[in-house]
């Protein structure tokens, strides 16, 4: 039985409007175990960010989160802890890697002084020491010359760069839990396939849990244990990626699927499209939140919100998925 | 035994569904609504610009005829606010004073955000040498002091309202150019801006149509800033006798009148001085209000 | 209709911008493509490539600095004042951000019938009228969306009301930059599929730029691959995909993430490295210094296009022999 760093119960994220109540994060629950890498995908809107920032416990001043939403990592419940503890969480215990580097990393500093920071901060490092660890760090997210670079400001690295920087701090105390939000969405496809693979490095060599957020279906394909898949602020679907991509339950996420375009496919194919748009998280649907665009739907699907279950680890929130014609 | 921790918050949350959102509207609005801080401002000076505009219906004495029964008087009746040192009504001065006051206080940052906006358009959306020639003009515009402007307007022009109020326009110039120039530069970079290139729009039709409505917030946000200031300078100004000629009155030119008479007759000072700083404050109080509210409109909120 | 005669000619397009210093950034060199009426030619490439500055040159948004571009037998490079004013007419451009391309004080009447109005086309009603039937053509309700402003509509939609303005004055050739890159997948299919059907129906010659190599195969008949300023390699879209020539090509190719988790890790075959700076590019080939391929001569001299095969242009001094791509 292997460890289970984290523990999501009925997170809710909500934030007041001046509509209403908008429900971001909407009664989400996984558990995630060491070693592993859970891909969350999504389209914008569909709360993969707000539940990243809701497990950090980095949330705006308009968000509220219920008192039975609990985030419990490596048995400490984070809704309970103040600011001060968390601060002292972040780093050791959990980190996040942003979509945009250039705005994560500060610009007066540079790299190694952000680096060194976190190290004296989180394990009081005397300076010397710490400027030794924070080029072997460098060395180990491979930014080239770490010895030069250390001395270096964001601006002077390209955006790959920054994105190894940014990993290279998020991993200097090592956490149990990381979080990627979006990490390659602001690169080049050649330097995404670099930086996912030294994210999948890091998570192998440190023996850390991983949590992939990304709206691209390629990449949590390739680079993940299990997948979860966001509509609405709620999980729809959570599969091992193999159960996920080849035993597709949740007409959302095959209509997800077939409508990416490959690079396999014949010019000029039709896609399918998903036609309508994503529900008001305002005022959602009474059932299904996908019901309103889904081909399958039926007036069952309005009676009521469908709970995420499912046989084994492969869990979907649906009352009439794909494939049971198959099963019976 | 873990629900007991958080039970406070756990009763904030079990209102019912339907309470939920109207609760969240009404939060929302009441962070975003003009306060008391806003609308009792904002009464003042709607008081103090009927009183000004509508000078001549209210049967008040022309404001330089002496009444020789009343000299330096406190208030009596007839006289509400008393009279002055050569028995002219206090009341009657301070309101046609205001005309003078809030026509400046409104003119002068007209013209200087005016000639300012089109300058700094220009620099910003044409850039090269028309900015380098612009940046140059307002860099040497700011290096003569101001006063020095104001002085000179004075003894050329001496005590022409207009004149007071371009005078006092042309030191708003090279704050306003600069903050358009910005905002243009930071429009004309946008992608609208391109698409109106490509369809064979002519300049004019893109600053006119696609930039100009889109930097006036920040220049109105600027405006709201500038009339208490020009305000105060005019008041100054009066007080040193160099804006409007001596009969006709101005609030700075009363406060000097009574500064002679100051230990004698202290009211003459005394209501023009705090009639000058409720304006002013309260045109400071509303113009935060507006400006923060005009934060949500450059963001499209509105 | 001659075939043969390119509709779109881009011969030797070459974009600079000057730096400070008397120092230039090399955004295109020597950029050649011709595409017929009715074709639709993707450019593809990573940030940097000159993909954008490319399709702005063609724009005419600014001039290029060198070569030429000649829409319909009408040298656009030539044109001044007027009379390029009106050529615009005939090529328009749908930008990548859907909401920074809409003026937001605008409503979405005044942004469509812009470009009717620019033209002194028709009268206030007869305008709206067109207004209203574009807007019907690119699947938007006309009667709801005329008086609304862009921020009370989502992404997707934005990028169709940028559409129906590219398109309301009935242009030739459709320049897309990075029209769906902002865009989630199913909305992205949506405008995908739309800009299909109004290629079709309006008989439209398309340039269409994006990083998204699978989305330039779905919309293009051909494709170009371009790299630090310079085209790589020009092929049908079919030829480029199962039988890239250039190694560049090749490794962008095998570095698309592959939505199958069954797909084989592919290596991407590429020297490690970073992105020499279009300010200083390198002698011959600019591929040459992440080119496993690289040899001397790749460093003296920039390798001709050439066609290697029917119809693929390549311009490598090693190329691959045309064979399918395996790990």
């Amino acid at each position: 039985m292997a460890e289970i760093v984290l523990d999501v119960r009925n997170q809710k994220t909500s934030f007041v409007t001046g509509r209403g109540m908008l429900a971001a994060v909407d009664g989400v629950s996984f558990t995630l175990e060491r070693g592993k890498t859970l891909g969350v995908v999504g389209e914008s809107g569909s709360g993969k960010s707000v539940l990243s920032r809701s497990i950090m416990r980095l949330l705006p001043g308009n968000a509220l989160v219920p008192a039975d939403s609990r985030v419990v990592l490596n048995g400490k419940d984070l809704t309970r802890l103040d600011e001060g503890a968390l601060r002292r969480l972040r780093g050791p215990e959990m980190a996040i890697v942003f979509q945009d580097p250039m705005t994560s990393l500060n610009p007066v500093l540079t790299i190694g002084k952000q680096i060194m920071e976190v190290l004296t901060f989180h394990l009081g490092m005397p300076k010397r020491a710490a400027r030794v660890r924070a080029v072997e760090l460098l060395k180990a997210v491979g930014l080239p010359q770490p010895d030069v670079r250390v001395d270096q400001y964001p601006h002077q690295l390209s955006g790959g760069m920054r994105q190894r920087v940014a990993i290279a701090i998020a991993i200097a105390c090592d956490p149990d839990l990381l979080i990627a939000d979006e990490p390659t969405t602001a690169l080049d496809v050649t330097v995404q396939a670099e930086i996912l693979d030294l994210l999948q490095r890091m998570v192998r060599e440190r023996n850390m849990a991983m949590i992939l957020i990304t709206h691209d279906m390629g990449v949590v394909a390739g680079r993940c244990d299990e997948v979860a898949v966001m509509y609405a602020g709620r999980i729809v679907e959570q599969a091992p990626v193999r159960d996920l991509f080849r035993n597709t339950r949740m007409p959302y996420t095959a209509a997800l699927l077939s409508s990416i375009p490959r690079v396999t496919d014949p010019p000029h194919r039709r896609l399918d499209a998903i036609e309508g748009r994503p529900p008001d998280l305002i005022n959602p649907p009474p059932g299904c939140p996908f019901a309103p665009r889904c081909k399958l739907a039926d007036a069952a699907c309005d009676a009521g919100v469908p709970p995420l279950e499912g046989p084994g680890r492969h869990r979907y929130a649906c009352i009439r998925p794909l494939g049971q014609e198959a099963a019976a | 035994m873990a629900d007991v921790s958080s039970s406070n918050r756990g009763t904030a949350q079990a209102k019912p569904e339907i309470d939920r959102n109207a609760l969240a509207i009404a939060l929302h609005r009441k962070s975003r609504s003009f306060g008391p801080f806003f609308w009792i401002p904002m009464c003042w000076l709607i008081l103090v610009a009927i009183a000004c505009i509508f000078a001549p219906f209210w049967g008040l004495p022309p404001a330089d005829e002496i009444d020789w029964a009343y000299i330096q008087s406190p208030p009596v009746e007839g006289h509400p606010l008393g009279t002055d040192n050569l028995g002219r009504d206090m009341l009657s001065r301070i309101i046609w004073g205001g005309r003078v006051s809030l026509t400046v206080g409104f003119a002068a940052p007209f013209i200087g955000v005016g000639l300012g906006m089109i300058l700094g358009m220009i620099a910003g959306y044409y850039r090269g040498w028309a900015d380098e020639v612009i940046g140059i003009l307002i860099d040497a515009w700011l290096a003569i002091p101001g006063l020095v402007v104001l002085l000179l307007f004075s003894v050329v022009f001496g005590g022409s309202l207009f004149m007071v109020c371009v005078s006092l326009g042309l030191l708003f110039i090279p704050t306003a150019a600069r903050i358009t120039r910005a905002a243009t530069l930071n429009y004309s970079g946008r992608e609208f801006v391109l698409a109106a290139k490509a369809m064979g729009a002519s300049d004019f039709r893109i600053l006119r149509k696609e930039i100009f409505p889109n930097i006036i917030w920040p220049l109105i946000a600027f405006i709201l800033i500038d009339i208490p200031i020009a305000i105060v300078i005019e008041g100054a100004l009066s007080f040193l006798g160099l804006s409007v000629k001596a009969p006709t009155p101005s609030w700075g030119g009363i406060i000097a009148e009574g500064r002679e008479v100051l230990e004698t007759m202290p009211h003459i000072a005394m209501y023009p001085t705090i009639i000058m700083f409720l304006t002013v404050l309260c045109f400071n109080l509303v113009g935060d209000a507006i400006r923060r509210r005009l934060a949500d409109v450059r963001e499209g909120a509105i | 209709m001659n075939d043969l005669t390119p509709f779109l000619a881009i011969d030797n397009l070459t974009v600079e911008y000057p730096l400070a210093g008397g120092r230039k950034v090399h955004a295109v060199t020597d950029f050649t493509a011709h595409v017929r009426r009715g074709e639709t030619l993707g450019l593809v490439g990573e940030s940097g490539c000159g993909k954008s500055s490319a399709a702005r040159a063609v724009m005419q948004l600014p001039r290029p600095t060198g070569g030429q571009v000649t829409l319909d037998g009408q040298a656009l490079t030539g044109l001044r004042g007027q009379a390029l004013q009106k050529a615009r007419r005939r090529f328009q451009m749908i930008f990548q951000d859907p909401i920074a391309s809409l003026n937001p004080r605008m409503t979405v009447r005044e942004i469509v019938s812009a470009p009717l109005d620019i033209a002194g086309i028709g009268t206030r009603a007869e305008r709206d009228e067109r207004v209203a039937a574009m807007l019907e053509k690119v699947g938007l309700n006309a009667d709801q969306a005329m008086e609304r402003r862009p921020h009370e509509f989502s992404g997707g939609q934005c990028q169709r009301i940028s559409i129906a303005r590219a398109l309301v004055l009935e242009p030739d050739l459709l320049v897309c930059d990075e029209a769906v890159s902002a865009l989630d997948v199913s909305v992205q299919a949506q405008v995908l599929n739309l800009l299909e059907t109004l290629k079709r129906d309006l008989g439209l010659t398309m340039l269409f730029i994006s990083h998204d190599l699978a989305v330039v195969k779905h919309v293009s008949d051909r494709v170009a691959v371009m790299y630090l300023g310079r085209l790589c390699e020009l092929a049908d879209a079919e030829t480029i995909y199962t039988a890239p020539r250039h190694p560049y090509t090749r490794t962008l190719l095998s570095a698309v993430p592959e939505p199958d988790p069954d797909a084989p890790p592919r290596a991407v075959s590429m020297v490690p490295g970073e992105l020499p700076s279009p300010v200083n590019p390198p002698s011959g080939c600019p591929f040459r210094t992440r080119c496993p391929r690289a040899s001397d001569t790749c460093a003296a001299t920039m390798p001709p296009l050439e066609e290697m095969a029917p119809g693929q242009f390549v311009a490598c001094h090693h190329p691959h022999d045309g064979a399918g791509i395996s790990a």
